[in-house]
């Protein structure tokens, strides 16, 4: 039995429609509107214990997935299931199983300090005090956080807020986290810290999480199973690296380092992007040179002092299915 | 069970915060003293000069005063800060929070919102209430004492909810209520002895915006007055308010919950 599952799930939004060339007095006395659909026939499950990624472009319906999830929004049609419960009926219920982070929201007490924040949400989730010890002092000292501790929360870095509000949302040992965006803003350190930490307790402690980014770095060093969505619909439901296997960008770029200033190279294979000093950069298609002739060429025709070469990342990707918009993939 | 220690736990870490800043509190209890002191002040030597106010005594009106500044402060304290949240709700993310949390949404905002500033408004109220019954030679039996009891509870309900149902619909539309305007001016009204006023002003406190339940009424039955409309039987209908307005409220609440739409993170 799955933790979580959607079955065709949609959501509309109703929306007003404004038209240029209706008059303000229309406009304010019959108003007209219409529907967005944010979320449309999505279907997928997640078995306890999993990490997936739940990716896709601003506005591709993450948040709005998050929150029917959670049981803040109802889905307008379709079946959505979490711990075999509507949330949305069980609301209070699911609350005491699940941990939720909208990372661009705090949730700790503002003029106190965070082990205030702790100590209330040990009432409001009903911890045993000998649970709850363990659970906070494990937190603490998996996210570093026994320094700031006792420190107010207006005088806290956003990345120590950030640490603060892990810490709350995993306090009361959930079966399953919804993290929405939990990196945004932060420096690279807090990153690591934070994606070793859950990395870490979901090892230990058999936590399911759903994690919504922008930051592929997070998707990369966490998520094993990602889930793509764009415009509303399901794109892609698989394994990281399945989807970089299937796609993978057919064209790599091969850094060339001259030992002296040297004219681009002479081959229509060869497509020169940039060209910085000695160094040029060259955009080759694996279908018509493969990796290791192209460097051969190059080492054997010209005096070179270094090659690199890289290959399309997850970030590259995306960033070419957002551009073109595509509707892939098959689904798991 | 669990959902009211909750709410006293939560209301616990706001007063510790509201004390972090020590002298803003002490400086703002003081000039709420100051405030509405004079207001009392004006109103109980306006009085005086000219002898009764719609055959109320000074010390009387003073005493009706007191109980609607205690019951505005009661009600206040649980609704004031979560009536003006509601036109931000959905921007500021506070009705997701509640309704993640495994407690009763609405108990949870209440909680959440508590203001516990109006300690300043019920000090006073006590204060003048205290010195208007020593002047009025008040003694009151056991059953009188508990109807005192009823009387704030029931007008502290009442002006929760009107302050409430009045801003709900900006949960919805997003900007200040425009129904909020019969709260703020409404209330002010319920100050003074309700027979002072035209009867079509009786009539619409005594239904549709029921503040003369707040204190008018209920006084009735502990300064042994009887005027107005129907005394016999309103001055008795507290609680029946309190409870009609209570469902009013519930009603209101799940209807424009149930359409609560989140806005983008």
């Amino acid at each position: 039995m799955p933790q979580i599952e959607l079955i065709n799930v949609s959501k509309d939004y109703k929306i007003r429609k404004r038209d240029k060339n209706r008059s303000w007095f229309a406009e304010f006395f019959c108003p007209k509107y219409t529907q967005k659909r944010a979320v449309d026939d999505i279907s997928f499950s997640i078995d306890a214990g999993e990490m997936v990624g739940y990716i896709g472009s601003n506005g591709a319906g993450k948040s709005t997935t998050i929150k029917m999830l959670t049981g803040i929004l109802a889905p307008t049609c379709g079946t959505v299931r979490v711990f075999d419960r509507d949330p949305c009926k069980n609301r209070t219920k699911n609350a005491l199983s699940m941990g939720v982070v909208f990372g661009q929201r705090s949730q700790l007490l503002w003029d106190l300090p965070v082990r205030d924040t702790f100590d209330l949400f040990k009432t409001m989730y009903k911890i045993e005090e000998k649970v709850f010890r363990a659970q906070r002092d494990m937190l603490v000292d998996m996210l570093d956080m026994e320094d700031f501790l006792s420190q107010a929360v207006r005088q806290l870095s956003l990345g120590q807020r950030m640490r603060a509000n892990l810490a709350l949302c995993f306090l009361h040992k959930p079966k399953v986290v919804y993290l929405d965006e939990p990196t945004i803003g932060l420096d690279v350190l807090v990153k690591d810290k934070i994606r070793a930490f859950l990395k870490k307790i979901n090892k230990e402690q058999g936590t399911t999480v759903l994690l919504t980014t922008h930051d592929t770095g997070d998707i990369e060093q966490i998520a094993e199973r990602l889930i793509l969505i764009d415009h509303g619909k399901l794109l892609y439901d698989g394994n990281q690296l399945g989807f970089k296997e299937r796609y993978r960008d057919t064209e790599y770029t091969l850094e060339v380092t001259f030992a002296a200033p040297t004219a681009p190279i002479e081959n229509p294979l060869f497509h020169l992007q940039t060209s910085e000093g000695n160094t040029h950069c060259y955009r080759l298609n694996h279908d018509k040179i493969i990796t290791g002739e192209a460097i051969t060429y190059a080492a054997s025709n010209y005096s070179v002092a270094d090659i690199r070469v890289r290959e399309s990342g997850i970030e590259d990707i995306l960033k070419k299915m957002y551009d073109r918009g595509e509707t892939i993939c098959e689904t798991k | 069970m669990h959902s009211v220690r909750v709410f006293f736990r939560i209301v616990k870490f706001l007063f510790k915060a509201k004390i972090e800043y020590p002298a803003a509190y002490l400086g703002g209890i003081v000039s709420q003293w100051l405030a509405n002191g004079i207001t009392m002040l004006l109103i109980v030597l306006t009085v005086l000069n000219f002898g009764t106010l719609g055959g109320w005594l000074p010390m009387e009106v003073m005493f009706l005063h007191s109980v609607w500044l205690f019951t505005y402060a009661v009600g206040s304290s649980f609704a004031y800060n979560l009536s003006r949240l509601f036109r931000h709700m959905a921007v500021d993310g506070t009705m997701d929070e509640a309704l993640t949390r495994p407690v009763p949404p609405f108990l949870y905002l209440v909680a959440t919102t508590f203001n516990i500033g109006y300690v300043s408004h019920i000090t006073l109220a006590v204060g003048a209430l205290v010195f208007s019954m020593i002047q009025l030679g008040i003694s009151w039996a056991a059953w009188q004492w508990l109807w005192f009891v009823v009387m704030i509870v029931c007008g502290g309900i009442i002006t929760a909810c009107m302050m409430l149902i009045c801003e709900m619909p900006s949960l919805r539309t997003r900007s200040r209520s425009p129904v909020g305007v019969f709260f703020d001016s409404g209330r002010n009204f319920a100050q003074f002895p309700l027979v002072i006023y035209p009867r079509v002003l009786q009539i619409i406190f005594t239904t549709v915006l029921p503040f003369g339940f707040v204190g008018f009424y209920p006084s009735q039955v502990l300064l042994g007055k009887q005027d107005g409309l129907l005394p016999q039987v309103n001055m008795w209908l507290s609680p029946v308010v309190a409870v009609l307005i209570v469902g009013i409220t519930a009603l209101c609440w799940r209807i424009l919950s149930r359409r609560y739409e989140s806005a983008g993170t």
